[in-house]
């Protein structure tokens, strides 16, 4: 068992150096973009909304950062884990290995970036004079549940891709409708009280609201909300893990 | 010696059909309009082989028997649908040469990928990339990448990680043909140190010389069923080029494969007609009943069999003229109509040289329970050569009850310098 999970730690390892390497092709120009894009998309953001909502919100950049945030750590996830089963089928199909590996290793590299830019938003907070509390520490707690779900979607949507070429753009859709619905750069203040718990459905809106509560206001989120953030992650992670349990051969036949 | 890999009427399930490539989309209107078709069929049927250590099993077949699928289910990416297969050792596998490598990634931190894949850990790797890197002749690439070098040398680096991290299970589907003339005889000479080691290796190949060369144990498929399988490799990869030159017709060949079973039971104990059976099923369980060694009824089974010299060793190697006892060691589990038990001798490039039993030599033999049958010859008149030696206890009328194929291979020196396939008892008169 322990030599099992050494090998599989060495391969893991090796995976996650591989993705790496692809993705930046060893320049540090190529991992200072990945940081680069959410921070354009971010002053873009800024400087079309902050005429609209800015007066009515306090610290309205580090509110739209806060939901950037974990928005684009998301979709980067999602989209780069959805081909990590497809990607890879001249391996799985000759080698037997465990499938899941794939898209954990991609994770990793889209928590590194996410790790990147979450230093950058607190330079931001500090810049806004917000002062940072104990209660930051609480951060911990959604970046669990979102590393979780975002692992969850990745095992979802990686599946899915195997069975349906189309999903790329179905998701980009998909993620597209997320986005608006995410109030990223909006507040619900304005909806009434059944459409502003209509929106806590959307794990997005939740895990970016944790963090807006945190730093923005210093106060921390009730349990029922600690116990839906946890329960959207293992949900999600629940059904990645039977979809692959359930196809673990079968996707063979689909590559 | 251990059992490497057990298949047990394995049967592998296959999947073809729309399915493949169609998004959501299509995927709705085919449902929509009933057009969606898969199909499903086993790619291989009830196949079943044993692989002991040091075991080199060719699988021969045209395309589309299902030797890839096979192999992928031994390696364990495809799972029978029926039967089981048990693997007894890590496994390394080299199914598709540059598949799973990366073109943007360097020689080096391909070589620890792969490595990690075949589940080798890192110490292992660190200790054994020199070697892997000499053996490809690669010394010179290590930092370019994968994608620069040529195809001779990707092979080369496929191959050298494969058999260097010392399997005790390699797979190998077409692959001993890569590189050069030099790297293909070094690669085989590497093959061969691998199997001495003890490993168990299966290869799929299509060139029937290398079958014959390299293996001890050949299995043969069409259309996913198993025509045969056991370790008269020369006898069955004939029959094989038969049937690739067209003299032999595939529902034919089952019954020429029990012929070439039966002409060496015949000779065994001098019997002229062998039941014929249709059905293939029928052939599977009456030759290869319980192993690829053992056919028969089973109601006897030879357990040990071993040439002992004058003072009672075992030995495999015999000297010309030398005194020898063949001794049989045997269980029956049912009361014998008219047993009788009988041996032969075969060179091993299949030449018939000896055959009798006790009901040829008019000998009554009442076997018990179990016992020992002793086989006594007062001097060996086999010449220089390898040998292998069939045993068999068959009942009335020719009915084997166990028929031991190759129960032993052994060798004879010949300390004279004769000549010929065997030693006459002589002497020269003058007159």
């Amino acid at each position: 068992m322990i030599q099992k999970l050494k090998q599989n730690q060495f391969l893991f390892s090796e995976l996650v150096k591989r993705d790496f390497t692809k993705k930046y092709k060893r320049t540090i120009l190529g991992m200072a973009w990945s940081i680069l894009a959410p921070l354009m998309n971010l002053l873009i953001m800024w400087l079309v909304f902050n005429k609209l909502f800015g007066n009515n919100v306090d610290h309205y950049v580090i509110y739209l950062f806060a939901g950037q945030l974990v928005f684009s750590y998301f979709t980067d996830a999602t989209n780069l884990g959805m081909s990590s089963l497809v990607g890879n089928s001249g391996i799985f199909t000759k080698i037997n290995i465990p499938k899941y590996l794939f898209l954990f290793s991609q994770n990793v590299s889209s928590l590194i970036n996410f790790g990147l830019t979450l230093l950058i938003f607190f330079t931001f907070v500090a810049l806004d004079g917000i002062p940072f509390t104990w209660k930051f520490l609480l951060l911990v707690y959604p970046v669990g549940c979102l590393i979780v779900f975002n692992i969850g979607v990745g095992l979802v949507l990686s599946a899915l891709y195997v069975f349906f070429r189309d999903m790329q753009y179905l998701w980009g859709i998909l993620t597209q409708l997320i986005m608006w619905l995410s109030a990223i750069f909006y507040t619900i203040d304005n909806y009434g009280q059944t459409a502003q718990y209509l929106f806590l459905l959307n794990p997005i809106y939740l895990y970016s609201r944790y963090f807006r509560k945190i730093v923005i206001e210093s106060t921390i989120p009730t349990p029922q909300f600690h116990l839906l953030a946890a329960a959207y992650a293992l949900i999600a992670f629940g059904i990645g893990a039977l979809m692959y349990k359930k196809y673990n051969h079968e996707f063979l036949y689909y590559v | 010696m251990k059992t490497m890999i057990r298949a047990e009427h394995v049967s592998i399930g296959y999947k073809i059909g729309d399915f493949k490539d169609i998004g959501l989309k299509e995927w709705t209107m085919r449902h929509l309009k009933r057009n969606y078709h898969v199909e499903s069929f086993m790619a291989v049927n009830d196949v079943s082989f044993e692989l002991k250590e040091g075991d080199m099993l060719g699988i021969i077949g045209a395309n589309g028997a299902g030797k890839s699928t096979l192999l992928k289910a031994v390696i364990g990416v495809m799972e029978p649908r029926e039967g089981h297969i048990e693997r007894n050792g890590n496994v390394s596998a080299l199914l598709e040469l540059a598949s799973g490598f990366d073109g943007d990634l360097t020689v080096k931190e391909n070589a620890y990928l792969r490595g990690a894949m075949l589940g080798y850990t890192k110490e292992f790797m660190d200790a054994t990339y020199g070697d892997i890197i000499a053996f490809a002749e690669l010394e010179d690439f290590q930092d370019r990448p994968f994608k620069q070098l040529s195809t001779g040398m990707q092979s080369r680096l496929a191959f050298s990680i494969a058999s260097l991290v010392q399997p005790e299970i390699l797979i190998l589907d077409e692959v001993l043909s890569v590189g050069d003339g030099a790297f293909q005889e070094k690669s085989a000479a590497k093959m061969r140190q691998i199997i001495s080691g003890g490993a168990a290796t299966v290869l799929v190949s299509h060139s029937l010389e290398q079958i014959r060369e390299l293996c001890s144990k050949v299995l043969w498929l069409d259309r996913g069923r198993q025509i045969a399988f056991g370790s008269d490799v020369q006898g069955i990869c004939d029959l094989y080029a038969d049937f690739l030159e067209g003299k032999l017709r595939t529902e034919d060949v089952p019954a020429a494969y029990q012929r070439l079973l039966a002409e060496r039971s015949e000779m065994l104990h001098g019997l002229t007609e062998q039941p014929q059976d249709e059905s293939e099923g029928r052939l599977r369980t009456a030759v290869c009943a319980w192993d690829e060694q053992h056919g028969g009824s089973q109601r006897a089974r030879i357990g040990s069999v071993a040439i002992l010299d004058q003072r009672g060793r075992a030995c495999d190697y015999l000297q010309t003229d030398a005194a020898y006892t063949i001794e049989i060691s045997y269980a029956l589990s049912a009361k014998l109509t008219e047993p009788y038990c009988g041996i032969a001798v075969f060179r091993d490039d299949g030449v018939h040289c000896y055959g009798t039993n006790t009901a040829i030599d008019h000998v009554a033999w009442e076997p018990g329970e179990r016992g020992t049958v002793r086989f006594q010859m007062e001097r060996c008149p086999l010449q220089q050569g390898r040998y292998v030696l069939d045993v068999a206890i068959s009942e009335a009328d020719g009915r084997d009850c166990d028929y031991f194929r190759s129960a032993l291979e052994f060798e004879v020196v010949n300390p004279r310098n004769t000549v010929g396939l065997v030693a006459f008892s002589h002497k020269w008169v003058f007159g």
